[in-house]
């Protein structure tokens, strides 16, 4: 008798715990009052970051394409963000809140799918609650334009050695399309390996080292950050952060988006295998 | 059937269950008593597959633990503070974990819940829950699908008099099922009134105290 439908209905039942237990990640991180601090931190910087710019806006009449506020917003706080997106994902993968009951009901393979799952859909998540936060502000001046810049981004500068890029011309060097996409992916990328880097080092020591060892990589991006002379970083610091390579789009690394895309992809894809080995064999 | 086979586990060079050989067998209850620290709740958590031995190896209804399975298939646990998410109710709490698998249907998730002495229509928050209604609910947890292994570590903790005499009841007509009952407890008067076979841990090591 052909195995091939066992298989399959193996395959289909992984798939559909796998799902179950990252909803129940989902419950129990949202039942977490962190996720009111994580807000509460974003509407903050929100308003630190975009100031009065949209009341310029609103006095100029200029419009904005809502793709063109995204790169913008991330890459002036870049460091801010990643530190509020460990603060939402920091204690993961979650050890109260019945997660052991959910865990002998789904299987290890279940979990740790799961929880690469839920990582996923925190990051798309988060980014998401960005370009929002980047956009809501100037609602009456927006436009669903992808073809040209618009004047107030060309003019916006937010220091240099915050800026996303040296010379503001690069920015608007592609159009809002292209750099919305591209922005968003690596962000999304670099927001997961490290999100999963944190998560699995946490999965095998049973505590928060892992999100202690992303936090430190905050640190390391910001001191390389302010002992470097005109944001020209050491080439090498590009391969251990990726924090660095979403703020400084050129860098060593990042010299082509699909240099960088394709770097912390590998990455990430070697972070969860060892992830997987890990929760198949670690003490629940 | 639950074999235990010369299993051994240590955490960084501290050994805390140590050469343990044992058989548990269908329609009995077994207890094991012991003083806090002296590795029941780890022989337990091993049973059920949360802790990967160090040596020797565990067989559940012939599943081999680590190898064939993750965790057996057919069990129900309850193992130190039972946890739950504290912004749903108890009944959808069980419903969540019930949808797992789906063993069983709504009707049956309130009937556990009703057989620990809890409601089911109750539709107060498991954050609101004293100590004893947790534990109730734990156990109904641990029963509501008809697992053919229990595992019930300090069971009786939190519960009062009546609640502890309503939780024997209801492990005794568990044991008219043929189900395999392991049962933890530092209370010798739980152990001897509910058990049909006693073991002794202490520090690591178990000895078969009465049959």
């Amino acid at each position: 008798m052909s195995s091939e439908p066992l298989r399959k209905q193996g395959g289909e039942r992984m798939v559909k715990r796998t799902w179950i237990f990252a909803k129940g990640e989902w419950k129990r991180q949202f039942s977490d009052s962190k996720v009111y601090i994580v807000m509460v931190c974003l509407i903050f910087i929100t308003m630190m970051y975009l100031g009065n710019m949209p009341s310029v806006v609103r006095k100029s009449g200029e419009l904005i394409g809502i793709l063109e506020l995204f790169p913008l917003y991330w890459t002036g706080y870049a460091g801010m963000h990643f530190g509020i997106f460990f603060l939402f994902i920091c204690d993961l993968p979650s050890r109260g809140f019945g997660m052991r009951n959910h865990v002998l009901r789904t299987g290890r393979n279940a979990w740790f799918w799961g929880e690469t799952l839920y990582m996923a859909a925190s990051v798309t998540l988060y980014l998401f609650l960005l370009w929002a936060f980047s956009v809501v502000p100037f609602l009456g001046n927006l436009t669903i334009k992808a073809k040209q810049w618009s004047n107030i981004i060309k003019m916006a500068k937010f220091g240099t050695s915050m800026f996303y890029i040296k010379d503001v011309n690069y920015i608007t060097g592609g159009t809002p399309f292209d750099r919305f996409w591209q922005c968003f992916l690596l962000i999304w990328l670099c927001l997961f390996l490290i999100g999963m880097l944190g998560a699995v080092i946490n999965m095998l020591t049973g505590s928060m080292t892992g999100a202690i060892l992303c936090a430190a990589m905050l640190v390391l991006h910001i001191v390389v950050m302010n002992l470097a002379k005109d944001s020209q970083y050491p080439a090498w610091f590009y391969f251990f952060s990726p924090i660095t390579v979403t703020c400084t789009y050129t860098g060593s690394i990042a010299c082509g988006i699909w240099q960088a895309v394709g770097y912390y992809g590998i990455l990430s894809l070697v972070v969860m295998a060892v992830g997987r080995i890990i929760a198949k064999y670690v003490d629940i | 059937m639950i074999e235990v086979h010369d299993v051994c586990k240590s955490f960084q060079k501290e050994m805390v269950v140590s050469h343990v050989n044992v058989e548990f067998y269908d329609g009995k209850i077994t207890g094991i008593i012991g003083r806090n620290g002296s590795g029941k709740t780890v022989l337990f958590k091993m049973i059920c597959g949360l802790l990967i031995p160090t040596s020797g190896e565990i067989i559940v209804n012939k599943e081999h633990i680590g190898k064939d399975v993750d965790f057996p298939s057919s069990i129900g646990a309850i193992i130190e503070t039972p946890n739950f998410i504290p912004y749903l109710s108890g009944y959808h709490n069980l419903l969540d974990l019930a949808n797992i698998r789906k063993k069983i249907n709504e009707e049956q998730v309130k009937e556990s819940i009703r057989r620990v002495g809890l409601d089911p229509d109750n539709k107060k928050r498991v954050s609101k829950y004293s100590l004893g209604m947790r534990q109730r609910l734990g156990i109904a947890q641990a029963i509501m699908e008809e697992p053919a292994v229990l595992i019930l570590d300090e069971p009786m903790n939190g519960l009062d008099k009546q609640g502890v005499e309503d939780m024997r009841k209801l492990f005794m007509e568990l044991r008219e099922k043929e189900k395999t009952i392991l049962i933890a407890s530092h209370n010798r008067e739980d152990i001897e009134v509910l058990c049909d076979v006693v073991y002794e841990m202490d520090a690591g090591v178990l000895t078969k105290v009465s049959e």
